[in-house]
C-alpha cells in the first residue's frame, strides 16, 4: 500500500518507469520459465525416473548459479530416499554428506512436510543450500538440494521456478510410475480376464455336465437343504427339479421311515464320508419307488462338511441286470456243477481252485469239497509219475494249452486211471499266467478196449486166414472127398467081383478102410472149417473107437503105450461117427503132446448115472444115464490156470505154429453139442485125465441101422436119373444102381439134366442130385424137374454143405440126403428109401 | 508399550504400532525390529516419535546423566538459575531442559571453557559502571507507557518504512524496485543494506550498487527481513552492554522468530514470514527501556536478579505495564500491522483471550528460545511457560528436539548477516 504523498509528477513518472521495467523483466521471468520448463514432457519421452532427474538437474543449474544440483528418489518399497543424481556427478559424496547432515539437523524434513524451497546453511560457514521437495499432491516422489557457496542470495525468480521444476520432475516421476503401473496392470488384467474366461468356460462346462446328465443329481447344503437338482432328477423323483430347491433332502423320501432312513444315509456319511445304498423315495401317486443313491460329503477348507452331492440311480434295470446276471451265474454254475466232463481250474504250482462233481467222481472222491480239501499238491498226490506234471506245466507254459495230454493218475482208492487232458493257461491282468482250466477224460476202459479191438483184430486176422484155409481146405477137401468116393466106391466094386477067398479080399477092404479113414480125416477137417453137416446117429462109442484104435496107434508113435479098456454093454449115444473121430484125435494129440519121451495112454469107456445133477466148473450135467469116455495121459500136466483156459478157442502152450489152440476147443463145441459134459482133471507133472460124458441114447431107430452091419442090398427097377458133375463118381453111381438094377440116366450138369427131361418120353422116379453144383443148386434142379415131373422124388448128396438148406450144419430131418463119399450099401439103402416113400418131394 | 521420541529409540526395538509419516506413508509396520536405517528415515521424513513395544513409563531420568561427569556440577547450577521458575517434571520443560545440556555438552567438547559458559548462560551480575549512566534521575513518579514511549526518537524518523518494509516482507509479489524504494527512504537503512550485500557473504562478482538490483538478486522477502532487521538493530543501536549483549539480545530475538516461524510449519499454520517478524520483534519494547530509561531499568535488573519471579512480573508490579505492551506500543506507533502487534502485546500473556494463536506460538517460540539458550534478552533465566497455551497449540514434546537442531541450521544461515552488520 502506497502512501498518499506519492502522487508527485516526477514520482509518478519514475513510477511509470518502473512498471514498464518492470512489465519486461516480468515477460523476461516468464519467458525463462517457459523456456527451462518445457512442462510438455510426457513421462513416455523419459526412459526411466533416472532420466527424469538429470533433466531436472541440468535446468536447476542453469537457473541460478548453483554449485551443485543433487536428486533424491524415494524408493517406494522402503520409503527411502535414495541419491538418484548428481550434476557435476563428482560432487555426489559431498551432496551427501551434506543431506545427511542437514537430516539430523531436521531441515530435510522441513523441506519433505513444506512445498516451498527452504534455505538452510551448510555443513562450513560458506555454504549454504535450497532444499525443495519433489511433490505432487499424491505423494513426496523425492527431493532436490542445492548448493550454494560463498553466495548469499538467489535471484528474484529462482524460489518460485525451482518450485515449479520440482513439481513438475515429481508429476513426471508420477506419470512414469503410473505408466509403469498401468502396463503391469493391464497385463495383469489381461491374464485374469483370460483366467476367469477359462474359469467360466470350465463352470459353464460343468454346469452343462450337471445338467445335462441323465443321472438325476443334486447339490446340498450342509444342513440338507437342497441347493441344484438337474432335470434328470424329475424322472425319478416324478417332481420338477424347482419344487426341489430350497427344500430339505427328506422331501424325496418316502413318508413311512423317512427319519429311520435319513439318519442311516447319514451315519453312514459320518462314517465313511459317503453314503451308497437303495432308498425308498416318495410318489404319492404312483407309490413309491426305490433308487440307488449316492452320496459324497465334500469338505471346505477348514474341513467340515461344506455340501453334500447325490446321484440317483434308476435301479430299475439293475434289479433285472443283477437278476439276469445272479441267473446267468446260477445256470453256469449249474452246467459246471452238472456236467458230465470232468471240469477242473487248478493253480501252476498245483492246487485246485474249483473242480465239477463229475471231476470228484473221475477220481473216486465223493464231491468236489473233499478232493479240493484233500489234495494240496495235485503233482505229489495225483500224479503217478510227479516229472509228468512238469513236463504237462512245462508244455503248457511254452504253447498255452495242451490238447489230448495222456498221463496216469491215482484215484483215491489208489487205482490208476489213464487221463487224457484239455487244458489252458489263465494269465491274469498283467499277462502272466495265473491259473489253468481244462477238462480231463478218463480214458482207461478205451484205451483198454482199443487194445482189446487190436487183439481181437489181429486174432480175426488169424481167424479170417484160417477160414480162408479152411475154405480152401474145404474146396480141397470137397475134391479130395470125390477122389476118396471113388476110391471107395472102386474097392467096393471089385469086392463085389472076387470071391471070399481071393487072397486080394483083405488087401482091398484094406484100401476101402484106409480110403474112409482118410475121408473121416477129410471130415474133421471139413468140420474144423465149420463147412460139414453133422449127421448125429446111433452109435456105439466102443465099436467106432475100436476101428481107430490102429490109426490112433499110428498117430502116438512108439514111445507112447496107448491102452483100450471098453466097458461091456456100453449104452450106445447119438452122435456123428466123424465127431467121435474128431474127439478122439485131438485129445490123443494132445495127450501126445503132453508127453514127452514115454508115456501112456489110456482110453477108456464106462456107464454112469447120475442121482442128482453133477456141477462142473463150466457147467452142470443134469442126473440121468451118461457114457463116459476118459482118456488120460502120464503127461507133463498142466496147472489151474491152464485147465480153465485149455478149452478157449486160440489157446495154446505149444510154440507158435505148433498148434492153431482149436482141438481142444472143437473138442468142447462137438460134446457140447451133443448135450454132453468134457472136464479136464490134472496136476502139474501128474498127468491130465479127461473125461467126456455123452447122454444114452434110448430111442431105437430102426432106420438108423449100425453103420458096419452087414446085409444085401435092395434093388428096384425104378428109372433114375443122376446128376453129379465129377464124372468117376458118376460112373460109380451109375455102375452100382445098374448092378442093383435100376434104370440109370446121368447127366453131368443142371442143364444137362433139364434138357434130358425135356426130351424124356418115359418116366422118372428118382433124382439123385448134388445139392451143390456151380450153374445151379440142387435144390432149385429139383424144383424145376419136379414141375417137369411131378411126383419125382429126390435124393441130395454132398460132400459139404453151404448153409443153403441147413442150420447149424445139422440138416432138417425131413429131407433126403445122402453124404459124400457113400459107399454102395449107402447108395442103395437110401435110393430103397427114398422110393419106397410116397410122400416125400 | 509406549510412545518414545527419536532421539531415545535405539535400534532392536519392536514397533508397536504402524510408523506412519505425517502424509500416511508406511515406513516400517508394526512388531517390526527398529533398524539405523530407520530411525535415518524418520528424520528425513520428519518423524519425531514413535509407538515402542514394552515401553513403560521409565522412572524420569536426571538430565544430568547425559551430562559429562566433571562438569556435572557447572551444569547443575546452570539448571538451577536459568529454570528457577520452573518444575523439571513436567513435559515440555523436562525435555527442553535436557535439549538445553546436550547443547551444553556440545559446546564443552567444541572446547569452551567454563568461566566462559558460565557467564553466558548464568551471566554477570550488574556491573559498576552502571552508575555512569547520564540518563535523567529516577523520578518518584511511574512513566506510563506512553510516556515512556515518548522519549522514543525513532518516532520522529520514517516511521513508514518500518511499516512498509514490514508489509513488503509479508508480500512477496511486491517488486523488488518497490522495496529497494521503500528502503532507499532511509539513506543510512540503504547505504547498510548495500554494504550488507556486496559483503564478503554475498561475493558477487559485480558490485552491487542499488538497491534494486540488490532486491533483485537477493530476494524481496530476504531483503525485507533484512531490513527490518538491519533497521531495528540501527535504531538501537548504543545500548551499554553491562545491561544487555546486543549481539545476544539479536541472536535471541532472531532465535524466536525462526522458533516462532518453525512452530507455525510444524503446526501448518500459514503466513509463516510474518510470523518471522512478529517473533524478531517480540522484545521491542525491552530495547525501548533499555535504551532510553536505563536507570528504571537496571533498578529493575537488580530486582531481578536477586528474585525468581519472571520479568514482565517485575515490570508489572513496578510500573504497571510490561515490556511487551510497550514493544507492540511502539509497533502500533510504526504502524506495523495489528496481527503483529497482539502477537508481541501476548507474548507473555497469551493465556489472555485477545491472544491470537499466533501469539501463542511466539511466547512458545519465547520459553523455548530461552531454554535451549539461543541468545538472551538481559536476564538469563527462562521465563514461565503457560502450559494451557503449550496443550492448546497441541505440538507433541518430540517434535521438540527436531526444532532445537532446526533452529540451530537457520540461526547458523541468519546470524551470518547479522554479523556482518
Amino acid at each position: 500500500m502506497m502512501g498518499s504523498k506519492n502522487k508527485h509528477p516526477a514520482v509518478v513518472l519514475s513510477r511509470l518507469e518502473h512498471l514498464e521495467d518492470l512489465r519486461l523483466k516480468m515477460l523476461d521471468a516468464l519467458e525463462s520459465a517457459a523456456k527451462s520448463g518445457g512442462f510438455r514432457q510426457s513421462p513416455g519421452s523419459f526412459q526411466g525416473p533416472i532420466a527424469v532427474l538429470q533433466d531436472t538437474a541440468r535446468r536447476v543449474m542453469d537457473l541460478a548459479p548453483f554449485q551443485a544440483a543433487a536428486l533424491w528418489l524415494v524408493d517406494e518399497t522402503t520409503s527411502d530416499f535414495q541419491l538418484g543424481w548428481c550434476d557435476p556427478a563428482d560432487r555426489r559424496d559431498f551432496m551427501e554428506r551434506e543431506f545427511e547432515q542437514l537430516t539430523r539437523e531436521g531441515i530435510i524434513a522441513l523441506a519433505v512436510n513444506g512445498e516451498r524451497p527452504v534455505m538452510a546453511a551448510g555443513s562450513a560457514p560458506q555454504f549454504r543450500h535450497m532444499v525443495q521437495v519433489l511433490a505432487t499432491p499424491a505423494r513426496v516422489r523425492g527431493l532436490l538440494l542445492a548448493h550454494l557457496q560463498g553466495s548469499y542470495g538467489l535471484p528474484d525468480g529462482t524460489l518460485p521456478l525451482v518450485n515449479i521444476l520440482c513439481q513438475s520432475a515429481a508429476a513426471l516421476l508420477e506419470g512414469l510410475e503410473l505408466y509403469q503401473l498401468l502396463r503391469v496392470k493391464n497385463q495383469a488384467l489381461q491374464e485374469e480376464v483370460e483366467v476367469r474366461r477359462a474359469v467360466q468356460v470350465r463352470q459353464e462346462l460343468l454346469s452343462q455336465a450337471f445338467y445335462s446328465s441323465l443321472e438325476g443329481m443334486l447339490v446340498i447344503d450342509a444342513t440338507g437343504r437342497i441347493l441344484e437338482a438337474n432335470p434328470a432328477v424329475q424322472t425319478l423323483v416324478k417332481r420338477p427339479p424347482e419344487t426341489l430347491i430350497g427344500r430339505h433332502v427328506r422331501t424325496i423320501l418316502s413318508r413311512t421311515g423317512t427319519r429311520r432312513q435319513f439318519r442311516t444315509i447319514m451315519r453312514e456319511i459320518a462314517l465313511h464320508g459317503r453314503f451308497k445304498g437303495e432308498i425308498r423315495g416318495r410318489d404319492k401317486e404312483h407309490g413309491d419307488f426305490f433308487v440307488w443313491l449316492s452320496v459324497n460329503a465334500i469338505q471346505d477348507q477348514t474341513h467340515r462338511v461344506g455340501h453334500y452331492v447325490a446321484v440317483l440311480h434308476s435301479i430299475a434295470g439293475r434289479q433285472e441286470l443283477e437278476t439276469a446276471l445272479m441267473q446267468a451265474e446260477f445256470k453256469y454254475r449249474d452246467i459246471f456243477e452238472r456236467s458230465p466232463v470232468a471240469i477242473f481250474r487248478s493253480t501252476l504250482d498245483g492246487r485246485f481252485l474249483d473242480v465239477n462233481q463229475a471231476y470228484a467222481e473221475i477220481l473216486g472222491y465223493a464231491s468236489p469239497e473233499e478232493i479240493i480239501s484233500s489234495v494240496s499238491n495235485i503233482s505229489a498226490q495225483l500224479y503217478v509219475d510227479p516229472r509228468d506234471r512238469e513236463a504237462y506245466t512245462r508244455t503248457l507254459l511254452e504253447k498255452g494249452s495242451v490238447k489230448d495230454y495222456e498221463v496216469r493218475v491215482r484215484r483215491k482208492n489208489g487205482t490208476y486211471i489213464l487221463a487224457s487232458m484239455n487244458t489252458r493257461v489263465i494269465k491274469d491282468a498283467e499277462g502272466r499266467p495265473a491259473s489253468l482250466d481244462g477238462f480231463i477224460r478218463d480214458i482207461t476202459a478205451a484205451r483198454m478196449a482199443e487194445e482189446e479191438k487190436e487183439r481181437m483184430q489181429t486174432q480175426l486176422h488169424q481167424a479170417q486166414k484160417l477160414q480162408s484155409v479152411g475154405r480152401l481146405a474145404g474146396g480141397v477137401a470137397h475134391d479130395f472127398n470125390n477122389m476118396l468116393g471113388v476110391i471107395i466106391g472102386q474097392a467096393q466094386l471089385a469086392l463085389m467081383k472076387i470071391s471070399a477067398e481071393d487072397p486080394l479080399k483083405h488087401r482091398l477092404q484094406e484100401i476101402e478102410k484106409a480110403a474112409q479113414r482118410s475121408a473121416d480125416l477129410v471130415s474133421q477137417l471139413l468140420a474144423f472149417a465149420r463147412k460139414q453137416t453133422v449127421v448125429p446117429r446111433f452109435l456105439n462109442l466102443n465099436e467106432a473107437i475100436t476101428g481107430m484104435l490102429k490109426m490112433l496107434e499110428r498117430l502116438v508113435g512108439e514111445n507112447i503105450e496107448l491102452r483100450w479098456q471098453p466097458e461091456d454093454g456100453l449104452w450106445p449115444v447119438k452122435i456123428d461117427p466123424s465127431q467121435v473121430d474128431q474127439l478122439l484125435i485131438n485129445l490123443v494129440v494132445n495127450a501126445q503132446d503132453a508127453i514127452s519121451g514115454a508115456g501112456v495112454l489110456t482110453i477108456q469107456t464106462a456107464n454112469t448115472a447120475l442121482n442128482k445133477p453133477m456141477r462142473f466148473k463150466q457147467e452142470d450135467l443134469p442126473a440121468g444115464e451118461y457114457v463116459l469116455l476118459t482118456v488120460s495121459d502120464t503127461g507133463c500136466g498142466m496147472d489151474m490156470e491152464t485147465q480153465e483156459q485149455i478149452f478157449e478157442p486160440f489157446f495154446t502152450t505149444k510154440d507158435v505154429g505148433q498148434g492153431t489152440g482149436l482141438g481142444l476147443a472143437t473138442v468142447f463145441g462137438i460134446v457140447k453139442q451133443n448135450h454132453g459134459v468134457v472136464t479136464v482133471s490134472s496136476k502139474p507133472g501128474q498127468g491130465t485125465e479127461f473125461s467126456i460124458y455123452l447122454p444114452r441114447l434110448f430111442v431105437r431107430d430102426p432106420e438108423i441101422a449100425p453103420a458096419f452091419a452087414e446085409s444085401t442090398m435092395q434093388g428096384g427097377t425104378a428109372k433114375v436119373l443122376i446128376v453129379e458133375d465129377e464124372p468117376a463118381l458118376l460112373d460109380f453111381a451109375r455102375e452100382t444102381l445098374e448092378e442093383l438094377g435100376y434104370s440109370v440116366l446121368t447127366a453131368q450138369s443142371p442143364w444137362e439134366a433139364v434138357r434130358l427131361v425135356q426130351s424124356l418120353s418115359e418116366h422118372l422116379d428118382l433124382l439123385i442130385t448134388d445139392v451143390v453144383m456151380p450153374e445151379m443148386n440142387g435144390r432149385d434142379l429139383a424144383a424145376r424137374l419136379q414141375a417137369l415131373e411131378p411126383g419125382l422124388k429126390c435124393l441130395f448128396m454132398s460132400g459139404y454143405t453151404k448153409n443153403v438148406i441147413a442150420r447149424h450144419g445139422v440138416l432138417d430131418e425131413g429131407l433126403n440126403f445122402l453124404h459124400k463119399p457113400f459107399t454102395m450099401r449107402e447108395l442103395a439103402q437110401k435110393v430103397a428109401q427114398v422110393l419106397k416113400d410116397t410122400a416125400q418131394s | 508399550m509406549g510412545i518414545l521420541a527419536l532421539e531415545d529409540i535405539q535400534p532392536g526395538m519392536i514397533l508397536a504400532s504402524d510408523l506412519r509419516t505425517s502424509q500416511g506413508r508406511l515406513l516400517l509396520p508394526r512388531q517390526a525390529a527398529i533398524e539405523a536405517k530407520h530411525l535415518r528415515m524418520a528424520r528425513i521424513w520428519g518423524i519425531s516419535e514413535a509407538d515402542i513395544e514394552g515401553v513403560i513409563d521409565q522412572p524420569d531420568k536426571n538430565v544430568l546423566d547425559s551430562a559429562d561427569p566433571a562438569l556435572r556440577d557447572l551444569f547443575q547450577e546452570i539448571l538451577a538459575w536459568r529454570f528457577a521458575n520452573h518444575d523439571g517434571k513436567v513435559q515440555p520443560m523436562r525435555r527442553l531442559m535436557d535439549l538445553f545440556v546436550h547443547r551444553l555438552n556440545a559446546l564443552a567438547a567444541a572446547g569452551m571453557e567454563q568461566d566462559l559458559l558460565r557467564e553466558r548462560f548464568i551471566g554477570p551480575f550488574l556491573s559498576i559502571s552502571l552508575e555512569q549512566e547520564t540518563s535523567a534521575p529516577l523520578s518518584g513518579r511511574v512513566l506510563s507507557c506512553e510516556e515512556m514511549l515518548l522519549r522514543e526518537p525513532s518516532l520522529a524518523c520514517h516511521p513508514d518504512i518500518f511499516h512498509e518494509i514490514v508489509e513488503a516482507s509479508g508480500n512477496p509479489k511486491i517488486s523488488a524496485a518497490h522495496l529497494a524504494e521503500i528502503i532507499g527512504k532511509d539513506p543510512s537503512l540503504a547505504s547498510r543494506l548495500l554494504r550488507l550485500v556486496n559483503s564478503a557473504f554475498y561475493s558477487f562478482e559485480n558490485k552491487v550498487d542499488t538497491l534494486a538490483r540488490a532486491a533483485a538478486i537477493v530476494g524481496t522477502v530476504q531483503i525485507a527481513n533484512l531490513a527490518v532487521g538491519v533497521s531495528v538493530i540501527s535504531h538501537f543501536k548504543g545500548i551499554p552492554s553491562g545491561l544487555v549483549d546486543m549481539r545476544a539480545f539479536w541472536e535471541h530475538s532472531i532465535a524466536v522468530g525462526v522458533i516462532s516461524r518453525l512452530l507455525g510449519v510444524h503446526r501448518r499454520i500459514p503466513i509463516r514470514e510474518r510470523l518471522f517478524i512478529a517473533g524478531l520483534l517480540h522484545d521491542l519494547g525491552r530495547l525501548v527501556i533499555y535504551k532510553n530509561h536505563l536507570q528504571q531499568a537496571r533498578a529493575l535488573m537488580t530486582l531481578a536478579l536477586s528474585s525468581s519471579e519472571p520479568m514482565h512480573e517485575l515490570e508489572r508490579a513496578s510500573w504497571g505495564f510490561t515490556h511487551a505492551e510497550l514493544g507492540s506500543l511502539l509497533l502500533r506507533k510504526w504502524r506495523i500491522p495489528q496481527v503483529i502487534q497482539n502477537s508481541v502485546a501476548c507474548h507473555h500473556a497469551s493465556f489472555r483471550s485477545e491472544a491470537t494463536d499466533e501469539a501463542k506460538l511466539v511466547h512458545l517460540a519465547d520459553v523455548i528460545a530461552h531454554a535451549l539458550g539461543f541468545g538472551h534478552s538481559g536476564l538469563r533465566r527462562v521465563p514461565p511457560l503457560c502450559l494451557k497455551t503449550w496443550d492448546h497449540i497441541g505440538l507433541p514434546v518430540s517434535v521438540l528436539s527436531t526444532v532445537a537442531a532446526q533452529t540451530d541450521n537457520q540461526l547458523r544461515d541468519l546470524m551470518r548477516v547479522f554479523a556482518v552488520s
